[in-house]
């Protein structure tokens, strides 16, 4: 099946003008798959951290939204041990105005402001809520261990 | 690492359906292909298969839930046995398919209602500005004139007919603004109505205040 203009203009541009601290780059064999990276975002715990994600387009994006992993291991309240990320414009809040771009800088964000009462993964959001100084401390931690390049 | 379907001899749904998975995340088990579980549709023909999408048949809300039902007993089993690697797996699975089960236009509003989008009116071309773009197809209105032609919603947001049917026909809302739009879902009308009533309580309760004040 063809692939839509829109996916194509979206990925020319995402080629031609990364987002910064973003790069995705789709599989030959499939240009609805997406490897992203991701920096870790200065000043947050994941700064110097360099994140490995995955990115799907379903069948009927832009109608439904991507579907976005991460597979390196991170520790984030709203992020769970498979990698899933709780954030609305990934579900309920989806719109197709928004696009890749958009989704993958919406995640970054998340990385600079962790919501530990949305929570994804619970045992982190509660360290996180009863210890924000360990909770970091882990954070970083892991981002030394399991997302250095 | 030995995966899970290596270790019990089975075909990793994961492998199979990513090709190009030999690097060092490989052995995460995301996205389990449903299609490796499902009995085959030729298989049996008096199945009915309400889901069935086009020529392929894909795996509905049901199927889903009832796997996660399935992977349920199997858990309850490790549990008995204390296998807590099992258990922690299957729990995973479970979530996951429970999620798929609510994936795909079952998050988020419901559909617009049918007359809003039988309604629908038709905008001719020279009210649209020159550089303005439907953004769910990203292409210029001038440039990419869609034979079903343009539309807008209440809040003045200009679509492709071709592009917001398909949206509205999932949801209820407009994709720049996210302004309501009217819906048939009962549950839509039922919340509307009660937050409509809660409001002239609302008036009437300050009426009351400011009389006997
Ligand atoms: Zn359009
Ligand atoms: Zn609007």
């Amino acid at each position: 099946m063809a692939l839509p203009k829109r996916i194509i203009k979206e990925t020319e541009r995402l080629m031609a003008d990364p987002a910064p601290g973003i790069s995705a780059t789709p599989h030959d064999d499939n240009l609805r798959y997406f490897d992203v990276i991701i920096a870790g975002p200065n000043q947050s715990p994941f700064e110097g951290g360099v994140f490995k994600l995955e990115l799907f387009l379903p069948e009927d994006y832009p109608m439904a939204p991507p579907k976005v992993r991460f597979m390196t291991k991170i520790y984030h309240p709203n992020i769970d041990k498979l990698g899933r990320i709780c954030l609305d414009i990934l579900k309920d809040k989806w719109s197709p105005a928004l696009q890749i771009r958009t989704v993958l800088l919406s995640v970054q964000a998340l990385l600079s402001s962790p919501n530990p009462d949305d929570p994804l993964a619970n045992d982190v959001a509660q360290h996180w809520k009863e210890n924000e100084n360990a909770a970091i401390q882990t954070a970083q931690e892991w981002t030394r261990k399991y997302a250095t390049a | 690492m030995a995966s899970y379907f290596d270790d019990h001899s089975l075909e990793d749904p994961y492998k199979a359906r990513r090709p190009n998975n030999n690097n060092a995340n490989s052995n995460s088990r995301f996205n389990p292909d449903l299609s490796h579980f499902m009995p085959r549709e030729d298989t049996d023909e008096t199945a009915q298969t309400p889901y069935q999408m086009g020529a392929t048949s894909m795996p509905g809300e049901g199927d889903f839930r009832r796997l996660a039902q399935l992977f349920g007993t199997f858990r309850q089993r490790e549990e008995a046995l204390g296998d807590e690697e099992h258990q922690e797996f299957l729990d995973n699975l479970i979530t996951q398919l429970m999620d798929e089960a609510g994936a795909s236009g079952k998050h988020g509003p419901p559909p617009a209602s049918k007359s809003f989008i039988r309604d629908l009116p038709f905008v001719p071309l020279k009210e649209v500005k020159r550089d303005d773009a439907c953004i769910i197809c990203n292409e210029n209105f001038q440039e990419n004139e869609s034979k079903a032609g343009i539309t807008k919603l209440p809040c003045k947001h200009f679509f492709d007919r071709d592009c917001i049917v398909p949206w509205l026909e999932l949801h209820n809302n407009c994709p720049a603004c996210r302004a309501e739009v009217p819906s048939d879902d009962p549950v839509w009308i039922k919340k509307k109505r009660d937050a409509e009533l809660a409001k002239y309580a609302a008036e009437a309760e300050v009426d009351e205040d400011w009389m006997y004040s």
